[in-house]
């Protein structure tokens, strides 16, 4: 059991590392999915909010990523976790009722899938490992380890979002999928 | 030296994660070294017959006919709003019609989004350049838009001269310089 809640735990920050870096190598892309949740016609700000909020959001998977993989034991980065993916899901189920196969920029360029019901449940999964992560692990020096474990883990989690990046700004030169006319 | 078992586990997870980035940009290697090009099924062929496109104006609703091979050439650029580098698109057309560089030409933005989603991009917002909803998915299977940006440079004729993805202002100008010779004779 103990095993399942952490691989649930290092599982769901490899996603936000991975998730974050090719959001931010793609921040076109993500600004207009955040924008498709922003009022309909609006001015200038808004249009420089909503990159802002892309970066913001960006950068918070980036940081709750690679802070729960590297430093496990601290409780406060669960709940962070639990916050950004329940933002996933409700901008999954908003996405699915309101903007059904518009692309969702989930994982930046890496992907061109759009809102569906399939996005909605893989968000409804990473909740769920998100929840599971939040509970207590026994026995708890599980999570503590040494300055020099915390620092190579860092690297596997700046590796693992650069990665992400490279990846995403390599993809950006295919096509975006063409909706389909009613 | 003892290993923790979380320690061992986010190894894997990570392994994990950098192997299906691996795995994504080996695809799409095989596509950039033309293997399975997603642009290569995009368009028209070179050369090929442009079809007729039935549309809605947008935003006035009103049923339009775009006949290619009327004597006029024509750029039709697939292009949808929730889409950044189709905005890119937009914006050089923009640029080039405010330079004049279009005249002769007929231009002609094509939609899959329905109209609602034009208040979210600046560029759509700001264009003069017509907007149109095809009437259908029919009306444009010869084009084979599965894919957006994509600009289609017709000649008067109605003969395709260029077609594929383009989106910066000195791509969109080759696409123009394309049927430059006939848009001289049409004015």
């Amino acid at each position: 059991m103990t095993t399942l809640l952490l691989a649930a735990k290092a599982a769901v920050a490899v996603l936000l590392l991975a998730s974050g870096g090719a959001k931010l190598a793609d921040l076109a892309g993500f600004a207009g999915t955040v924008r498709l949740f922003a009022p309909a016609r609006s001015s200038g700000w808004v249009v420089a909010a909503v990159r802002h909020a892309a970066v913001m959001i960006a950068a918070a998977e980036l940081m709750v990523g690679a802070v729960s993989l590297c430093w496990p034991a601290l409780t406060w980065v669960n709940l962070a976790v639990l916050t950004l993916t329940c933002g996933f899901v409700i901008a999954a189920g908003l996405g699915y009722a309101r903007h059904r196969g518009r692309p969702c920029h989930c994982f930046g360029a890496l992907t061109k899938r759009g809102f569906g019901l399939s996005s909605l449940l893989r968000a409804a999964v990473v909740l769920a490992a998100a929840i599971a992560s939040c509970m207590p692990v026994r026995p708890a020096p599980q999570l503590h380890f040494t300055l020099v474990f915390h620092l190579l883990l860092l690297a596997g989690a700046v590796l693992m979002a650069a990665a992400a990046a490279a990846a995403a700004k390599a993809l950006l030169t295919q096509p975006d999928s063409a909706g389909t006319v009613a | 030296m003892h290993i923790p078992v979380y320690l061992e586990i986010a190894q894997w997870a990570l392994l994990l994660g950098l192997g299906s980035l691996l795995v994504v940009l080996y695809r799409q290697l095989g596509r950039l070294l033309g293997d399975k090009q997603d642009t290569a099924d995009l368009g028209p062929p070179v050369g090929s017959r442009a079809t007729p496109i039935r549309y809605t104006a947008v935003p006035d609703g009103s049923h339009e006919r775009l006949a290619p091979g009327d004597g006029q050439p024509a750029l039709i650029a697939f292009v949808d709003p929730t889409c950044p580098a189709c905005e890119q698109l937009v914006a050089s057309l923009g640029e080039l019609h405010a330079a004049g560089e279009l005249a002769g030409c007929r231009v002609l933005l094509l939609i899959s989004d329905p109209p609602g989603y034009l208040g979210i991009s600046a560029a759509f917002q700001a264009t003069s350049l017509p907007i149109g909803r095809p009437v259908s998915a029919a009306e444009v299977t010869g084009y084979r838009a599965s894919g957006t940006p994509l600009l289609v440079a017709v000649d008067g004729a109605g003969t395709v001269r260029a077609a594929g993805v383009a989106s910066k202002l000195p791509e969109v100008r080759s696409y123009v310089a394309a049927v430059a010779a006939e848009r001289e004779v049409a004015r």
